[in-house]
């Protein structure tokens, strides 16, 4: 079931939203790591589109790229050549700090290993990127209770990570990403570090997101988890060479 | 147990060697820290400690104020006498002053240091000569002199001595001992001692004949079955006829050491106790290093613990390591402190009482045995009992023993940085006040001026006349060179060591039993002129103030403004004591008064001071001071000098012969050598905490750097990160500032008695110090931070 990327996204839902505009550009994307003696083509040649409303699992074997390819839709890293335009603004050569500024604003990051600071409670992570953004206390409040309800973790505000389970620790984490109202949330294997039970309590949360109308781009190794997505982008080598959109 | 203790050392070995940079560094500081403290203990050890060289040295008593003051001091002979007539509870009296001869007979005429003595000086510090005998109290006209080993090895050091004949001050005496070299007594650089009375003239010398002339110690020994105690209450019923006599005299009892060492023991032991915050702040580092390392044997431990080692058993293996650590740095202590003595001396320790006798050796090397493990067991134990609370499920499970670490790490900050407060502040009072001093005006204009000690041979010179023309003569004799801008001679030079008090009455005045005293300069015309003491009304002194002239005396403002406030001190008449031919009271016409010079050193500050002609009050020992022509070096002078003396009397000797400014400089020497150090001790406290703010904030960076990454992703700029680093470590730094406020402010109140023209509360210097601790704590965490900033956040991606 083969479709070509600018093809339309049907609307699962049906909402308007979902017909959405481009959010994520990328073309002649092309990554080159260099240590002392080789050239890692981590990435050559990227074209990919995302529109907004859409669930994209990023697929492929170890090495192929996947993670690398996630950095740089975050602006963790920097592309090598190529063009990356974020809702419509070229974001390739922004400065060390407006990068901080859009990952903090319009990026929500959820990690395999949750990544959850150690020395704060649930509430202080989930309200951390929001301070980045210099929010007053009480929107911050506001927002933090907001997306803890969102994912069934608000009884647990004052915990401190250590004493929450992996599931809870995950859910805390996809609460820090949403918190902030990002125009992408960016997933490296959510579920990796997870049984399948409480995988499978994450991928459900996912689920919610996305019908509420979060756009999503997802890595992992689970085929079944790559199903429940709209489209799955298939990497080898550092290429794109599977994107499959589903109804 | 034996064969425990073998295997942890082998380990502790093996682990040392496994990681050569952290041992290296703590040993280093260790070494440091140990080496500084016993290097200063040393000097501690030698001045206040270490018993006298005196049989039963502590019934050796002195008279003198029991209230602090820089010297003790002087009686005139007849009060002594009056007292050893009387005093039951304290034997073998003595009275004893430094008197410089000059010994002629081989080649140049030499100055000697010598003491004369009255009553049994021997007898009181009991102490048997090294060679021959010493004089006994009967034979106090007997022309004997007992030389000290220093003057003894000067002149040959042979066994023949005995006997031998020296001429000092134009009189044959003869030589009946030598004292051993311990025996250094008033000072170090005493030459010999002979009995008073053995002078010629000494029977009608004013030493004899007025009460009013105080130069003398008196020393005694404490009788069998007397206390210091008993012995003081004797005193005290003794006192009043006495003070009736002058009241400004004091009758107290002290111990002869604590009279030795009452102007140094303050600073030493402030000195020590700063040096004790030094190794404290190295033992933290070391701490730190320990803690730090054992992040990394964190499982190892958990694994030991798992397999059963006790607590016990894990804490003697983690105590081992600290004291083989702390041993290897006594050792380099020691090594360290051998070489640190000698440069505590050369700082001016060898001019401390008893500074000749400072060694490594002995007690002193218990002392470091002792800091050393001390330091060891003090290095292990917090890290030791810390690390074998870990469970063996906390660490093989994941990280919440990091939190607890990470609050012993920011202990140890503020702690450090308590430390560094208390210490730089210290530093800092010390500075200010050498400043102060510094800043002092010295009353006289030192530059261009040539001084010199002149001292003229009993021979030739009994009658006052004789001694006023010589001066007289050699000063007109100088003024006519052309490499002379001015000369003259007095009694008193700034910071040089020779001082004159007396007590006068003001005519018109009640004469009251205890007249107040002044600094009397006998001097030459031209002496105030070389020393350009500013004239502030009437006149100097001048040549018409001859013998026959009527008697004049020039006034210190300082003596104006406290003997006639308000008033005009010219035309007023004062006297010393003394009648006139018709038997009045030998007034004498204040003509002028000039500007104020601190004689007594700077310290001690000016005080009522007045100039006597040397015509009208002759002395035979003085001081020269020359002023060079313009533009001509002041030792040019000495050439000039010398010619000019020998032209007028080649017997008398000329001593020491330097610049004033030289002179003014030693006169700062003692507290330079307490701000040396102390601000070496404040430059290594700094360079301490800098190093343990540095290394505990690395160390919490490196721990760190995954979670910098997971902010840096959310969203955290580069700014946000520096300043939670940096504010993380200005925070601690600032709790480490309150607490050491409180320590800065007992050790200002401890060191107040060393300070000078400092408050006891001096705001400038401890806000300069905190902001300065707070400006290295910034430099010392901005590293750290900005390694922390500049984490790759892609790698939060590839670690998960
Ligand atoms: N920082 C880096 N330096 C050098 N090579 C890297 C770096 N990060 C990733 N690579 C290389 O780039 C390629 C892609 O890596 P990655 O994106 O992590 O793959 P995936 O996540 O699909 O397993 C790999 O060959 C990897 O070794
Ligand atoms: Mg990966």
């Amino acid at each position: 079931m083969m479709t070509t990327n600018n093809a339309e996204a049907p609307a699962s839902t049906g909402e308007a939203v979902l017909a959405g505009k481009s959010l994520i550009q990328l073309e002649g994307l092309t990554k080159v790591f260099e240590t002392e003696e080789v050239e890692t083509h981590a990435l050559s040649n990227i074209h990919l589109t995302i529109r907004q409303g859409e669930w994209v699992a990023i697929v492929g074997p170890s090495g192929s790229g996947k993670s690398t390819l996630l950095a740089v839709l975050g602006l963790l890293d920097t592309a090598t050549r190529g063009a990356y335009l974020l809702d419509g603004l070229s974001v390739l050569d922004l400065s060390p700090s407006d990068r901080a500024l859009v990952r903090n604003r319009h990026i929500g990051f959820i990690f395999q290993s949750f990544n959850l600071i150690g020395d704060l409670t649930v509430f202080e992570n989930v309200e951390l990127p929001l301070t980045y953004r210099g929010m007053p206390a009480a929107e911050r409040k506001q927002r933090v209770e907001r997306a803890l309800e969102k994912v069934g973790m608000a009884h647990r505000a004052r915990h401190m990570p250590g004493q929450l389970s992996g599931g809870q620790q995950q859910r805390v984490a996809v609460a820090r990403a949403v918190a902030g109202d990002p125009l992408i949330l960016l997933a490296d294997e959510p579920t990796g570090n997870l049984d399948s039970k409480n995988g499978e309590a994450v991928m459900q949360l996912l689920s919610e997101l996305h019908k509420g109308g979060a756009t999503i781009c997802m890595v992992t190794h689970d085929p079944a988890h790559a199903r429940t997505a709209t489209r799955t982008v298939s990497l080898f080598d550092g290429r794109i060479v599977q994107d499959e959109q589903r109804r | 147990m034996l064969s425990d203790l073998r295997m942890d050392l082998r380990y502790t070995l093996r682990t040392m060697r496994q990681t050569p940079v952290f041992t290296v560094a703590a040993v280093l500081v260790l070494s440091l820290g140990i080496g500084a403290t016993t290097a200063l203990f040393s000097v501690v050890d030698a001045v206040l400690l270490r018993p006298l060289p005196f049989p039963e040295p502590e019934r050796v008593v002195v008279l003198g104020s029991e209230r602090t003051q820089r010297a003790a001091p002087n009686y005139s002979l007849m009060t002594y006498e009056d007292l050893a007539r009387q005093f039951t509870q304290v034997c073998s009296l003595t009275a004893f002053a430094g008197s410089r001869f000059n010994l002629t007979g081989d080649g140049d005429t030499r100055q000697l240091r010598g003491v004369t003595v009255a009553g049994d000086f021997f007898g009181a510090f009991g102490v048997k000569p090294a060679l021959g005998r010493t004089f006994t109290p009967e034979e106090r006209e007997a022309s004997l002199v007992v030389l000290s080993h220093r003057q003894w090895q000067a002149l040959g050091g042979g066994a023949d001595v005995l006997g031998r004949t020296l001429t000092l001050g134009g009189q044959p005496y003869t030589v009946v001992g030598v004292m051993p070299p311990s025996f250094q007594v008033p000072h170090p650089t005493v030459d010999l001692w002979l009995p008073y009375d053995s002078q010629p003239g000494a029977a009608t010398s004013e030493a004899r004949t007025q009460r009013g002339f105080r130069s003398f110690t008196v020393v005694g020994r404490l009788a069998p079955g007397a206390t210091l105690e008993s012995a003081r209450q004797e005193l005290a019923s003794l006192a009043p006829p006495l003070i009736q006599e002058d009241s400004s005299q004091q009758f107290g009892l002290l111990g002869y050491r604590d009279m030795l060492t009452r102007d140094v023991s303050l600073v030493l032991w402030v000195l020590l106790g700063a040096v004790a915050l030094v190794l404290l702040l190295a033992a933290a580092n070391v701490a730190h290093l320990q803690l730090a390392r054992a992040a990394s044997r964190q499982r190892e431990l958990g694994i030991r613990v798992a397999l059963g080692a006790g607590r016990g058993r894990l804490v003697r293996q983690l105590l081992t390591e600290s004291l083989v650590l702390a041993l290897l740095g006594g050792v380099g202590g020691v090594l360290l402190a051998l070489w640190g003595t000698d440069l505590l001396l050369a700082l001016g320790a060898s001019a401390l009482p008893r500074g000749g006798d400072v060694a490594v050796q002995g007690r002193v090397l218990l002392f470091a045995l002792a800091v050393t493990l001390l330091t060891g067991v003090g290095v292990g134990l917090a890290p030791a009992v810390q690390r074998s609370q870990l469970s063996p499920g906390l660490v093989l499970g994941r990280g919440a023993t990091e939190a607890s670490r990470g609050r012993t790490h920011a202990a140890l900050v503020v702690a450090e940085v308590a430390l560094a407060l208390v210490l730089v502040t210290g530093a800092g009072l010390m500075l200010k006040s050498f400043w102060r001093l510094q800043q002092v005006d010295p009353g006289v204009d030192p530059e261009g001026v040539f001084v010199a000690w002149l001292s003229l041979p009993q021979e030739g010179y009994r009658e006052p006349e004789r001694m006023a023309a010589f001066h007289r003569n050699l000063m007109a004799r100088l003024a006519a060179r052309p490499e002379v801008a001015a000369a003259g001679v007095g009694g008193s030079l700034p910071a040089g060591g020779s001082i004159r008090r007396s007590g006068y009455w003001v005519e018109g005045t009640a004469d009251v039993p205890n007249r107040p005293t002044a600094l009397v300069n006998v001097s030459t015309p031209g002496f105030l002129e070389a020393l350009r003491v500013p004239l502030r009304a009437g006149r100097r002194l001048a040549e018409a103030d001859r013998a026959e002239a009527p008697r004049v005396m020039v006034v210190s403002e300082h003596f104006a403004r406290e003997v006639f406030p308000g008033q005009d001190p010219v035309g007023r008449r004062v006297t010393f004591g003394g009648d006139d031919a018709q038997g009045n009271p030998l007034w004498m016409t204040v003509v002028g008064v000039v500007g104020d010079v601190p004689y007594d050193g700077i310290e001690a500050g000016q005080e009522p001071t007045v100039y006597l002609p040397m015509d009208q009050e002759p002395a035979a020992g003085a001081q020269l001071a020359v002023r060079a022509a313009p533009g001509l070096s002041p030792l040019a002078l000495e050439a000039v000098v010398r010619e000019e003396l020998r032209a007028v009397d080649s017997t008398v000797a000329l001593a020491q012969p330097t610049t004033l400014e030289a002179r003014l400089e030693t006169d700062l020497g003692r507290p330079r050598f307490r701000t040396v150090l102390l601000g070496a001790f404040g430059v290594l406290a700094l360079v301490l905490a800098a190093v343990g703010i540095y290394g505990v904030m690395s160390y919490a960076v490196a721990q760190r750097s995954h979670e910098m990454g997971v902010r840096m992703a959310l969203g955290a700029r580069r700014a946000d990160v520096l300043k939670l680093v940096v504010g993380q470590a200005l925070r601690r730094v600032g709790v480490g500032l309150g607490l050491g406020l409180t320590g800065a402010l007992a050790a200002h109140r401890v060191m107040e008695g060393l300070l000078y023209g400092v408050g006891s509360l001096d705001v400038s210097v401890l806000s300069a110090v905190a902001l300065l601790l707070l400006g290295t704590a910034w430099l010392a965490s901005w590293l750290p931070a900005r390694r922390a900033a500049s984490v790759d956040p892609a790698s939060v991606l590839r670690r998960g």
